[in-house]
């Protein structure tokens, strides 16, 4: 291998943006995706403007109503218009995703990079830490987190964001192992570059593709989580236009009214298959090698 | 010779499909085997003697490539009317095959034991205790020194040498009238090659075994086969008893070949060795497919391609010249 | 072999320490004096602090995670604060409950996803083929949740063929198995495709195409083998996605199980009962996941052998 000797900065230019778009542009799937995410990005920032009503408010008069040319996915059990406030719990799901995500991110990638990168009895402590968060199966690390910290939504974004760190720093640690053996990271410590630069100059921006497939798949899991404990009553609580705890309002109505629980699962669904596609167009884009 | 032939092969045509272009990796092959015989197929890889031995035995995976063309018939039966049910009793039984890869041609999660004794049970109609001592003593017949703890291993904890033997061992054991074997001895040390060539040698004199040599090496058609056919791009090119080909060649592809010999162990080194490219197999020149590489072509050649001319007793040749470069 | 089940084991010691210590701390951070709570709402200080002397709570942190160690080996999980019953009987209860929905999840997701994987794999580009996978994609994506709402809407309420929940037979776990296996059974079924066109391409099967087996035996014998190999590694984790998804599922199906006994414990704020049920379930995973390690070796000789 002559390229291990090449610094990143070279090595960038051996995989250019034209290639990268020009793979993206043959893999469909990872098109269709992007459009699902894009769509969904576009109401989570614009929702407040293009929702037809006022997503708290509701007119008992019009309680459980059908979907209508009035109510296009029909109204809630206080009269609230349905579509209004999935447009608006686009934002919400938005955040909670994204800042947790954000953390994971972040904690995952310190603990991985200086685990990885010092080794020894750091390396193992981390590791242990992650052991010990992952015994914890799913979402029972996030269960856990909200029942010390209690329900709501910024402790929803923090059990999620912590749920999402052992992730996260084994990546990171994996990478940053098959990496400080290379050569032009011994050549960075030989040339007498500081540890903090060596990290964050040859060993982040090469643990970049892994890292990000896996926050765009990671997006749907703490998607899903957060709907999850919103569905259980530990998460965001109503009146919030939260899927989740939408669904799990609708839930009462499911004989009467299914509308009620139907649409807002159909939004989880239809954006968590948006990031899902995405995140495999990536890795099959990225690196095809990655590919399991 | 006035004896049937116990392989005949006619006009064999066998295609792929890549990207939208036809590939003819075997065009036009014909040759029969005999009875008691061994014969050696040469060529380059690429030249297509693997698919044709793929072809007889019925297992070009389909997509991509299928057997257009052709008759392959087998003790007096044509195997491309066959039905898939009737093939596979053809296969193992009438037809055995030994390939290149020792290692990757056994299942890695069976015992050397149980990949025999299925075979041998499903072939020989044999119970499970007959089949396993038959298993043993063809270990055995194949100088495996401890047969039972070879039985009882697994494939990643024999050799190569040793997992080609078991091979051999487990297609012999199904008593095949024709063994095909498919370059059984490139992937191991010479010392080795050397053993399982004489081997097969030893084996086909007991047995009277016909078998059916594949081999892009000159020196082990001289060593252990009495007639040899020659391939280049899909097609046969000389067809000729072993001592013929080897003192009056008459293809000029062959004397190339032969004048190359003592680099002949590597493939790719003899292919360099030979100037010009081999011809794409999915846009085919009208002529001669050698034309390109040839140091004695004839305005003629690249008209149309040349018919198997006899070159001498039970020895043909695809060339115009023959008489002109067989001394 | 042996060694390498000795290895895992002592590698589960400072995960479980750490596991316990979670759960203690759990307890520990959560609002209110457990000791009041422990003596009732009319309890006067000198009883609240012989109670709190009689277990322990006046000893230092560490002491008391030891006290808590010991009372787990005894088997005393301590008492719900909602019922005054013991912790133990009601968890291990609905805990088996829940095993029992996660196992049939499990072997539904198991023999359906590797059905599907397989046949998808051999009629490769096929019909089936791309159906099967678009049904992977959407299983993955579905909340399980609403996927149980949906199969309750339409299989117990509008046909009525299956009951709406509450029972713990086998009949009335269907549903709820189906809703929690979805998922991973779109996940093996993608896998155990990519794993069998890996496997059909090898020289081992076309060995044994022509030694004459038929199909099904190549098929089902020879290539399913070896492409459970990567298929049994993740059994492990897939049981875990399956116990946390079974929280969802048991709320949805009115299940009385784990989940259904956490998430009312977290909303009664009742820390004894959750902070137990959050320990069995990851001593349990950690178990599962030591179990399929080793029997992952069952699999493949290679390991078994080194």
């Amino acid at each position: 291998m002559t390229d291990a000797s090449l610094s990143p900065a070279v090595r960038r230019h051996q995989r250019p943006m034209s290639a990268f778009w020009r793979r993206f542009s043959t893999n469909r799937s990872a098109q269709i995706g992007f459009l699902i995410v894009g769509v969904y990005l576009f109401f989570a920032a614009f929702g407040p403007w293009v929702a037809p009503y006022d997503p708290l408010a509701g007119s008992l008069r019009m309680r459980l109503a059908p979907p209508s040319t009035e109510f296009w996915l029909g109204t809630d059990d206080i009269g609230r218009d349905i579509l209004s406030r999935i447009i608006y719990g686009a934002r919400v799901s938005f955040i909670i995703m994204a800042t947790a995500v954000a953390i994971g991110l972040v904690i995952g990638v310190l603990i991985g990079v200086v685990g990885g990168y010092f080794g020894g009895i750091i390396d193992s402590i981390l590791m242990r830490i992650i052991d010990v968060m992952l015994a914890f199966p799913s979402i029972f690390l996030a269960i856990g987190i909200v029942a010390a910290l209690g329900p709501g939504f910024f402790n929803v974004i923090v059990a999620t964001g912590l749920f999402s760190v052992p992730q996260f720093a084994r990546i990171a640690r994996a990478s940053v192992l098959s990496l400080k053996e290379r050569e032009f990271v011994e050549a960075a410590h030989a040339s007498g570059e500081s540890t903090f630069n060596i990290i964050s100059l040859y060993l982040l921006p090469n643990s970049l593709a892994p890292l990000m497939v896996q926050t765009t798949l990671r997006m749907s899991t703490v998607l899903l989580t957060a709907a999850a404990l919103s569905f259980l009553g530990l998460g965001v609580q109503p009146p919030t236009p939260e899927w989740g705890a939408m669904l799990s309002n609708g839930r009462t109505y499911v004989m009467i009214a299914p509308h009620v629980a139907t649409y807002p699962g159909l939004a989880i669904f239809i954006v968590v298959i948006g990031f899902n596609l995405l995140g495999d167009g990536l890795r099959d884009t990225l690196d095809p090698r990655m590919k399991q | 010779m006035s004896s049937q032939p116990l392989l005949s092969v006619r006009d064999l045509q066998t295609q792929f499909v890549s990207d939208g272009r036809v590939i003819k990796a075997v065009d036009g092959v014909s040759f029969d085997v005999r009875p008691g015989e061994i014969l050696g197929i040469v060529g380059e890889s690429g030249s297509g003697k693997s698919v044709t031995a793929l072809s007889v035995m019925g297992l070009i995976p389909w997509p991509p490539g299928r057997v257009v063309g052709g008759s392959i018939m087998f003790e007096g039966e044509d195997l491309r009317a066959k039905t898939q049910a009737q093939m596979r009793r053809v296969r193992g039984a009438g037809i055995a095959m030994v390939f290149q890869e020792p290692r990757t041609a056994m299942n890695p999660v069976f015992r050397i034991g149980e990949q025999m004794t299925e075979v041998i049970m499903l072939h020989r109609k044999m119970s499970r205790a007959e089949a396993s001592g038959e298993a043993r003593s063809m270990l055995d017949r194949v100088h495996i020194a401890e047969p039972g703890r070879v039985m009882s291993a697994y494939p990643f904890e024999l050799s190569g040498g040793m997992l080609q033997r078991v091979m051999i061992a487990m297609e012999l054991a199904l008593r095949p009238r024709l063994l095909i074997a498919d370059e059984p001895t490139t992937a191991l040390d010479v010392t080795i090659q050397a053993q399982i060539l004489r081997l097969i040698r030893e084996l086909h004199d007991e047995f009277d075994l016909t078998v059916l040599f594949i081999t892009h090496d000159l020196g082990v058609i001289a060593q252990l086969c009495d007639r040899v056919m020659v391939m280049y791009a899909g097609a046969v090119v000389e067809l000729s008893p072993v001592d013929a080909l080897f003192h009056s060649p008459a293809h000029p592809y062959t004397r190339k070949l032969l004048a190359a010999v003592p680099s002949v162990v590597d493939t790719r080194n003899t292919l360099r060795s030979i100037a010009g490219d081999v011809p794409d197999l999915a846009d085919l020149p009208p002529g001669c497919r050698f034309y390109d590489r040839c140091d004695l072509r004839q305005p003629e050649c690249r008209l149309a391609i040349p018919d198997l001319r006899k070159v001498g007793e039970d020895h043909t040749a695809r060339c115009v010249l023959p008489n002109a470069i067989s001394p | 072999m042996l060694p390498y089940i000795l290895r895992r084991l002592i590698h589960l010691i400072p995960v479980m320490i750490g596991v316990t210590l979670c759960s203690f701390l759990l307890l520990k951070l959560a609002p209110g004096d457990p000791a009041e709570v422990l003596a009732g709402i009319e309890a006067n200080p000198e009883v609240i602090e012989a109670i709190r002397r009689k277990h322990g709570l006046d000893q230092p942190l560490p002491v008391q995670y030891f006290y808590y160690l010991g009372n787990l080996m005894l088997g005393d999980f301590g008492k719900s604060i909602s019922t005054g019953l013991d912790v133990g009987p009601m968890m291990w209860r609905a805990l088996i409950v829940t095993l029992k929905l996660s196992a049939l999840g499990l072997v539904l997701a198991l023999v359906v996803g590797i059905v599907i994987g397989a046949v998808a794999a051999v009629r490769q580009n096929s019909f089936f083929d791309s159906t099967s996978m678009l049904f992977a994609l959407f299983g993955a994506a579905m909340p399980n949740f609403w996927l149980g709402l949906l199969l309750m809407w339409t299989l117990s309420v509008t046909f009525p063929i299956f009951p709406a929940g509450g029972g713990t037979d086998l009949y009335s776990l269907i549903l709820p198995a189906i809703t929690l296996g979805t998922g991973a059974m779109a996940l093996i079924a993608r896998m155990t495709r990519a794993s069998m066109l890996e496997v059909i391409r090898q020289d081992y099967i076309r060995t044994a195409y022509a030694n004459g087996l038929s199909p099904p035996i190549v098929i089902i014998r020879h290539a399913l083998k070896n492409a459970m190999i990567p298929i049994s590694t993740v059994i492990g984790l897939q049981f875990g996605y399956l116990l946390g998804g079974s929280v969802a599922t048991e709320i949805v199906f009115a299940v009385p199980g784990v989940g259904q006994l956490l998430v009312d414990g977290i909303l009664a704020r009742d820390y004894p009962v959750v902070q137990s049920t959050m320990l069995m379930v990851a001593i349990i995973f950690v178990l599962v996941n030591l179990i399929t390690d080793i029997s992952y070796a069952y699999f493949d000789p290679r390991i078994r052998l080194k």
